[in-house]
């Protein structure tokens, strides 16, 4: 997955569907990962590590803690690329 | 080297002074009385990245793996902070000592062994510590077992270990570590010998893994309990380490099966009040449940200064004489009860596999709290304090009768827990009711994420993102765990969502 282009909410919406290993129908701008996703601590790792490897995101630790919903991923995604 | 060079080397070696002076008493104490000593020290990589892996199974294992951490990792640490990271329990965060080193950029993270939730995150922090050929330890992997027996591991040392091939360094104490202080002993034993031993480092994979599946995870994980168990039990196994039933001194090559028999009750229970503190309760707080009759609360562990220890039954008075074996299980052995059992000597893991086999929840009947229809409450208890993890929302105004199940986007507040007032709580097969004061609480199982133990007596629940904590006074935990576990367990396999157990 190219870190050049912007995602759509859509695709961004399917690069989490994999990770995550939720339908992507689940997910929403104001799905809450633990709370209505019921994903596990672990799987959130691999969100954030994977916004890093296939993004080319980094999320520091006390970013990552800010982030609750689907929505405030895509808003951190965003900004990050457009801000870079 | 200038003389500002030469301040620096003073105050670091200062410093290490300071850090080292506590665990050098504990290492000269250990030594006095257990003949501490260590073993595989060559195993230790001079350079590198490696996952440091700590399996603790009794309580002295929290100073043996506190020194032996922190052997390994201060000459790195002193050379090169950033690249030392030690995961280890969120209550140490309590002490200003450990949040001050986490607040400042330091080498501790905290983690909530089975209910991590958002704290998890740090371990990406591990990740790239190890990508620059840094150490990370995991302490401790995995829960403490009640009957010393190993439990299965947690995922996050697997985790680091498959994305990054790096190599993973076993560390356990020596099976005798479990018999000089089990978690169910409110003081050690003096007698027995230590040894602290580094096994052989290992990889999970010989190539980093970008992706990584739930399958991969438990691969990882059998291995690194594989290589604890080698380290620990050595060619004897698990099974030697546990030992044969025995009738009358002779072994039985063939499981013993004791099925409760609640025919035999002769005595009605002593009021709760007047039951041990817990922290004395001793076996009791294993053998939550008599396996003999099936009552439960019924054990008492018996310590006479002089003479032998024994447990006995106050609901069918089973009586039975408790073994110490240096390096092994404990055994018990009837002493007075059903003539059948009379002579019955198995291992104490043995005896609570028997209540874990023939758990069956029954319902209580009671009244004052109105229940849905199918609806039954298994447990209830006065005077649980509920402490949620701050922040939580229950701090400010909230008003719902369900609680958050979002814990607020932010920092963490480490190891704060304060508490919101005590109440009842009722354990029913569709929720865990608090009823306070002021206000009144239900936690559906349906989106309860984690239920765990917390030393002796408090049952940590996850729902949600957001984390709670009920203080169960002189009730024993592994009894709430193992109604709480099941309720958990089986809510997550009628509608599929994933929930994290501690073991019971």
């Amino acid at each position: 997955m190219s870190s050049e282009k912007l995602l759509s909410f859509d695709e961004f919406k399917t690069f989490l569907s994999d990770i995550l290993g939720v339908a992507s129908v689940a997910i929403d701008r104001d799905t809450y990962f633990m709370g209505d996703l019921a994903v596990d601590s672990l799987k959130l790792v691999e969100m954030i590590l994977q916004f890093e490897l296939e993004l080319g995101i980094e999320v520091p630790t006390d970013a990552a803690w800010e982030i609750q919903t689907v929505g405030d991923a895509y808003n951190y995604y965003v900004g990050q690329v457009q801000g870079a | 080297m200038g003389l500002k060079e030469w301040f620096k080397r003073l105050w670091d070696r200062v410093q290490e002074y300071f850090i080292m002076l506590p665990w050098n008493i504990v290492s000269f104490i250990m030594r006095i009385f257990y003949d501490f000593r260590t073993e595989g020290m060559q195993n230790v990589p001079t350079d590198g990245a490696y996952i440091l892996l700590v399996n603790e199974f009794g309580l002295i294992c929290f100073l043996l793996s506190g020194w032996g951490s922190i052997m390994l990792l201060k000459d790195r640490y002193f050379k090169s902070p950033d690249n030392v990271m030690s995961y280890s329990q969120e209550e140490l965060f309590a002490f200003s000592y450990f949040r001050k080193s986490s607040e400042h950029g330091g080498m501790m993270r905290a983690l909530i062994p089975h209910s991590a939730g958002r704290l998890a995150f740090s371990l990406v922090e591990g990740y790239k510590t190890l990508l620059r050929g840094g150490i990370v330890s995991m302490n401790p992997e995995g829960d403490m077992p009640w009957d010393g027996l190993p439990l299965p591991i947690a995922s996050g040392a697997s985790w680091l270990g498959l994305h990054t091939a790096a190599h993973l360094l076993p560390m356990v104490a020596s099976a005798s570590a479990y018999d000089i202080w089990p978690r169910w002993q409110i003081l050690p034993s003096l007698r027995g010998k230590i040894c602290l031993k580094y096994g052989k480092p290992f990889k999970l994979c010989e190539t980093a893994q970008e992706h990584i599946t739930e399958q991969d995870l438990e691969k990882a994980n059998a291995r690194i309990r594989s290589a604890f168990d080698d380290l620990r039990y050595g060619e004897e196994g698990i099974s030697g380490w546990v030992g044969l039933p025995q009738k009358n001194g002779t072994p039985l090559q063939n499981p013993v099966e004791v099925a409760p028999r609640p025919e035999l009750v002769k005595n009605q229970l002593v009021p709760r009040e007047h039951k041990k503190t817990v922290w004395k309760k001793g076996i009791a707080l294993v053998l939550w449940c008599c396996p003999v009759c099936g009552t439960a609360d019924a054990l008492i562990h018996k310590r006479p200064l002089l003479g032998s220890q024994s447990v006995v039954c106050q609901a069918c008075e089973t009586t039975w004489r408790v073994i110490r074996v240096i390096g092994k299980d404990f055994r018990l052995q009837v002493e007075k009860g059903p003539s059948d059992l009379v002579g019955l000597n198995m291992a104490l893991s043995t005896w609570y596999d028997q209540i874990r086999q023939n758990f069956s929840p029954s319902p209580m009947s009671i009244s004052g709290i109105e229940l849905a229809p199918d609806e039954e409450v298994y447990l209830e208890m006065n005077d649980v304090a509920l402490s949620p993890h701050k922040p939580n929302p229950l701090f400010d105004a909230w008003d719902e009768h369900e609680p958050p199940k979002i814990q607020p986007a932010g920092k963490m507040q480490l190891a704060d827990w304060p508490s919101i007032g005590e109440g009842q709580l009722f354990l029913t097969n569709q929720r865990l009711l608090w009823r306070g004061s002021e206000r009144e609480l239900e936690f559906k199982w349906s989106s309860v994420t984690a239920v765990y133990i917390w030393l002796m007596n408090t049952l940590g629940v996850r729902y949600g993102s957001a984390q709670y904590r009920f203080s169960l006074g002189q009730e024993v935990g592994l009894k709430w765990m193992t109604y709480a576990g099941t309720m958990a367990k089986h809510a997550s396999e009628q509608d599929g969502h994933k929930v994290t157990l501690s073991a019971f």
